[in-house]
């Protein structure tokens, strides 16, 4: 083997020179400048009131899925909105592509929102009246975020983590309402009968039977239903995890069923005449994407 | 013209295998190694016109003004942007510049050409099948693919072909580098870009080990043999590949910096200590500051994000900034020695910002000091409450990724690419239009998705409609960032126009003065 070139391996230029004065005090400036930031961001996660939400809690999507139907239940309107009372938590279930309930709350009232995913990673994202709030909804863990809102509106909620190809119809609302307005429909809803509907196990004899679709799309199992004319009454059940009801509407009519979550049973009823009406779910978003059917009445 | 200093002049040892002298370094390039390195590079920037395309589709598509893509092409085609561009351009041009490092500039051989030639086949069989399954929209689930969302179990085995693929790679750097110095090629201290590269490499196969541990898990997953894998664990070991990775292409584009330094303008850091030293830094802080992913995540406690996100990310910016003062520095120092000794600012007038080197450079170490800001502020804590998932993290993505290290291995291979094959760049002054060109539009686009991602405009969402009533600003900024996704994809075309027609139709050449032009007066 021949050496060729053989030359003194010399180190590479700028060994030996002395470390030059500017690069020092650079080196100095930096290091100070990182540790002022550093210690500016310390003070304000434990001093200011702008933090991420602390409170978690490890859950399952049927668990939580049985605590937002509790809540939904027993403060949701005959539009399927909570009304949030001052003083109590509230929920909200993410899941492909809705945020269920919408909730109602009051003005200058600070609220904890327990927020979690019924499939797979959602973000939650406040983005409506000049808010930006971003947090990352998981299955399994419910994050309860503290907030007040401080005035009255209707504000955008979307989804911003890549959910599927639903994702970018997944919007809602958070209202915010006066206190007035609050302590007037925790008055009325007192008084007001539930809704024409009903739930729970037991259907009444020739209850047109529909099911939600087991495995989480959003569908029934049938598109079309026949009746004859009088009171119709459809029973829906629910075998997916998310929330899903039954509702009727046309000619006139407009009539809605209780959400209900995994093994519930919705039923709605109504007089109705000769005609063709649309039977749908009216969980937000869900008939857009096809959970609807006719009803030809006869 | 011949490059002054940085490279050692070494003693090399005749093999049997062919090589030649380069007629502008002085470098023994072993056949082997200059067929591996282009061919590592060709790769690269065929990856790179198909994450360009599908961003360039997906840019435009965004802007509300134009909206063309319906969700299953959209989802599509953003998977495809991600994973071409982030992930198999930056890996196939570092593993180019890890042969080139390891063997041409250390006059030696590779250590294994098989090795190197398995490593590439798997590498570019794992990214045809990646492609093919996104193309066939059956991994519409993002480069992350965060489970519970599962692709076809076709999307996984492509990322872990690839995978492998790379590993094999930087197994024969190191033993390349080993078996060169055990036979007295090389002696002493490494070359800088070689030192750089090398602690790209150890950062390199931490992240691929980790993005093992994630994607392993998930095929499985996929494929229905276990019934749950939970998202925070798969988020936690997939952001240690994730983020490491990006440290991989910072140290990159921070070698390509100098390379094109020394190319350009022959200069090299001032002290060769404080340059290593800043390396290191990167080494040791860049494992832990995957946390900045879970700022905003359930059931990880403040404080570990605190550290691994904001305390590890501000950290992060030492070395930087330590480079882009030692680039310019060495810079200004070569200048000053060669004359322009007028005032503090003279040695600027020197520098031809006419040539591409200077175009590039330029763009990129501006790009990537814009983007270290806007990382800075959105690894704050608090902070990434109004900005996570929002468009500001893309502002900030093709800040480093593009603007910074994109601009910078374009600048690197346009002296990479003629010197190996020994053809005079094609098209001129086309590169430094090229450049700067990409640099405007990135920028026109980084003020645009900012200002989206302040306003809570969402990434990785086919539309912003929601039915109407969007917050005012909303479809403005994306409208505007459409103008600059078509500024810098015309720039882009550009270079991979430039980059065929060289190895096509670019003049023979052996002349110095046509391959290496410097770019001072």
């Amino acid at each position: 083997m021949a050496v060729t070139e053989s030359s003194v391996t010399a180190p590479p230029p700028g060994w030996g020179r002395r470390f030059p004065r500017d690069e020092k005090l650079f080196f100095v400036v930096i290091v100070a400048t990182t540790a002022l930031m550093t210690a500016f961001a310390i003070g304000w996660v434990l001093w200011s009131g702008h933090n991420v939400p602390r409170a978690t809690e490890r859950t399952t999507p049927a668990a939580f899925s049985a605590q937002v139907q509790a809540f939904s239940k027993k403060y949701a309107d005959d539009q399927g909105r909570a009304w949030v009372p001052p003083g109590t938590d509230a929920y909200m279930l993410a899941s492909r592509y809705s945020w269920y309930p919408e909730l109602v709350l009051q003005a200058g009232q600070e609220y904890r929102i327990w927020i979690s995913s019924g499939d797979v990673l959602h973000g939650f994202s406040l983005v409506g009246g000049g808010q930006n709030l971003n947090l990352e909804i998981a299955p399994n863990h419910s994050f309860g975020v503290r907030l007040t809102p401080d005035d009255p509106g209707r504000y955008r909620i979307i989804c911003n983590e890549y959910c599927g190809l639903g994702h970018q119809e997944m919007t809602s609302f958070l209202t915010v309402v006066s206190p007035a307005e609050m302590s007037q429909h925790v008055a009325d809803a007192g008084t007001t009968t539930g809704g024409t509907g009903s739930s729970g196990s037991g259907t009444s004899d020739g209850a047109l039977k529909i099911e939600a679709d087991a495995g989480g799309a959003l569908a029934f199992d049938v598109t079309e239903l026949t009746a004859r004319a009088g009171k119709v009454a459809i029973t829906m059940s629910n075998p997916s995890p998310l929330p899903h009801n039954v509702a009727i509407k046309g000619g006139g009519v407009d009539v809605k069923g209780p959400v209900v979550f995994k093994d519930g049973t919705s039923t709605v009823s109504a007089d109705l005449q000769p005609g063709t009406y649309t039977f749908y779910c009216s969980v937000p978003g869900h008939e857009a994407a096809g959970m609807k059917g006719t009803l030809v009445v006869k | 013209m011949a490059i002054a200093e940085p490279l050692p002049r070494v003693v090399s040892i005749d093999r049997p295998e062919t090589s030649r002298t380069c007629t502008v370094t002085g470098l023994r390039i072993y056949a082997g190694a200059q067929a591996l390195t282009l061919a590592n590079a060709v790769a690269a920037v065929l990856a790179l016109a198909a994450g360009g395309l599908f961003g360039t589709l997906i840019g435009l598509s965004r802007a509300p003004a134009l909206e063309f893509l319906g969700p299953g092409t959209f989802y599509a085609a953003l998977t495809g942007h991600g994973v071409a561009a982030l992930v198999l351009w930056p890996i196939f041009f570092e593993v180019a510049a890890m042969v080139f490092a390891s063997s041409i500039l250390l006059n030696a051989r590779v250590w294994s050409m098989k090795l190197g030639w398995l490593s590439f086949a798997l590498m570019t069989g794992g990214s045809i099948v990646l492609l093919l399954t996104i193309l066939l929209g059956d991994a519409s689930v993002m480069f992350t693919a965060y489970p519970p969302l599962v692709a076809t179990q076709w999307f996984y085995i492509g990322y872990l072909v690839f995978a492998v693929g790379a590993l094999g790679a930087i197994v024969n750097f190191a033993l390349t580098i080993v078996a060169a110095r055990a036979e007295g090629a090389q002696e002493g201290s490494l070359p800088l870009i070689t030192y750089g590269v090398g602690c790209a490499a150890i950062l390199a196969l931490l992240s691929i080990l980790s993005g093992l541990v994630a994607l392993i898990p998930a095929w499985v997953y996929a494929n229905g043999w276990t019934g749950t894998l939970e998202p925070i664990v798969y988020r936690g070991w997939f952001w240690g590949l994730g983020h490491t990775l990006q440290y991989v292409n910072v140290i990159a584009m921070v070698v390509a910096w100098y390379g094109i330094a020394a190319f350009a303008f022959g200069a090299g850091p001032v002290n060769q200590k404080f340059t290593r030293f800043a390396f290191v830094l990167y080494l040791i802080i860049a494992v832990p500051v995957l946390g900045h992913h879970f700022l905003v995540d359930p059931s990880i406690g403040t404080t570990t994000k605190f550290v691994g996100g904001t305390a590890m990310g501000f950290a992060l910016g030492i070395p930087s900034l330590m480079h882009g003062l030692a680039v310019m520095g060495g810079i200004e120092a070569e200048m000053r020695a060669r004359g322009a000794v007028t005032g503090l600012f003279g040695w600027l007038k020197s520098l031809r910002f006419g040539h591409f080197a200077t175009a590039s450079l330029t763009c990129s170490l501006l790009i990537f000091a814009v983007g270290g800001w806007s990382g800075t502020v959105e690894t704050t804590l608090p902070l990434n409450l109004v900005n996570h998932n929002t468009m500001g993290v893309p502002a900030h993505i093709h800040s480093v990724v593009v603007g910074g290290t994109t601009l910078a291995f374009m600048g690197f291979a346009y002296y990479l690419v003629p010197l190996l094959s020994r053809r005079r760049l094609w098209g001129g002054r086309l590169a430094t239009v090229q450049a700067y060109l990409y640099g405007g539009g990135l920028l026109l686009m980084i003020v645009a998705q900012t200002w989206a991602g302040a306003l809570g405009v969402p990434r990785r969402t086919q539309s912003i409609d929601y039915g109407g009533g969007t917050p005012g600003g909303w479809d403005a900024s994306m409208n505007l960032n459409g103008v600059g996704v078509a500024f810098a994809s015309t720039a882009g075309v550009l270079f991979i126009v430039i980059m065929v027609a060289t190895l096509v139709l670019g003049k023979r050449t052996d002349d110095p003065a046509e391959l290496a032009e410097p770019a001072f007066r």
